[in-house]
């Protein structure tokens, strides 16, 4: 699926405006940063999942864990859940009556998919930027 | 947007990279970036994600990301080079692009995105020819 540019743009504006201070702020309030390692796995399940699923499903199996891990990863289960609600709102999904219900859901998992990849970048960025020096 | 905008908002960045403080504070980090990186590359990549990327945060995630795995503070976390470079781009460089976007009433969000980015880039291009200039005159000395 492509993204067409006026899309594009109102994604980029929507990063620079909300993700990076959510990200930043998740961050810095959780107790405790996930490692470089662990850091890097949720970067790569971002990057290659083709379906939104695929990144809640590795969201929800690290979050049941019970390891130093958890905490971070069920916080963030809540966080990502909140920013696809928002995403609708901000008018972030391109719309198309002419669509099926199939084909419409296709369009929003798609787009939420990649509100939410933008969202874990900056997370990961600022997790290892705060791992490593303690700044906020 | 129209090329005229563009050209507008071009020009009042290049006039706010022209001011002594801007070019004082990128001689400083690049400079600085001359005592610690021996290997153009870093320096490299952040000029070419800083031309590249479309949005600003592309490049603070670039200097996080960087100093976040700098572990023996051997080069982005070295003298405190990557999080300076960060208090740069979100304070100085920052109050640099409001002033801009007020002076210009520039109220629409895709704009002032591209105003930030001009302005940072205009930084950092300047960072790296001082970072440059520097690295040049060591290996002559050497």
């Amino acid at each position: 699926m492509l993204v067409d540019n006026d899309m594009r743009y109102k994604i980029d504006i929507y990063c620079i405006t909300k993700l990076y201070p959510l990200a930043r702020g998740f961050v810095n309030d959780i107790s405790r940063p996930l490692s470089n390692s662990q850091a890097s796995g949720l970067k790569n399940i971002a990057v290659n999942a083709s379906e939104k699923n695929e990144l809640y499903s590795f969201i929800n199996k690290q979050g049941n864990k019970d390891n130093k891990n958890s905490e971070f990863y069920n916080q963030l289960n809540q966080k990502v859940k909140s920013i696809e609600q928002d995403i609708a709102k901000e008018g972030l999904i391109p719309e198309n009556e002419a669509l099926s219900k199939k084909e419409k859901k296709a369009i929003v998992d798609f787009y939420a998919l990649l509100v939410l990849r933008e969202f874990i970048f900056h997370l990961v960025s600022h997790n290892a930027y705060k791992a490593n020096t303690g700044r906020d | 947007m129209s090329e005229n905008r563009k050209l507008k908002y071009l020009k009042e960045a290049n006039t706010i990279a022209d001011q002594t403080e801007f070019r004082g504070k990128a001689k400083d980090m690049g400079e600085k970036a001359g005592k610690i990186f021996s290997d153009k590359t870093q320096m490299k990549n952040l000029e070419n994600i800083a031309n590249s990327s479309m949005k600003i945060t592309d490049i603070l995630n670039f200097i996080k990301r960087q100093t976040g795995k700098d572990k023996d503070r051997k080069n982005w976390y070295k003298n405190n080079f990557g999080p300076e470079l960060l208090d740069t781009m979100e304070g100085y460089l920052a109050e640099a692009s409001t002033s801009v976007k007020q002076k210009l009433e520039v109220t629409d969000p895709g704009e002032q995105m591209l105003i930030d980015l001009l302005i940072v880039r205009e930084f950092i291009r300047q960072v790296v020819i001082h970072y440059e200039y520097r690295t040049v005159g060591q290996e002559q000395e050497a």
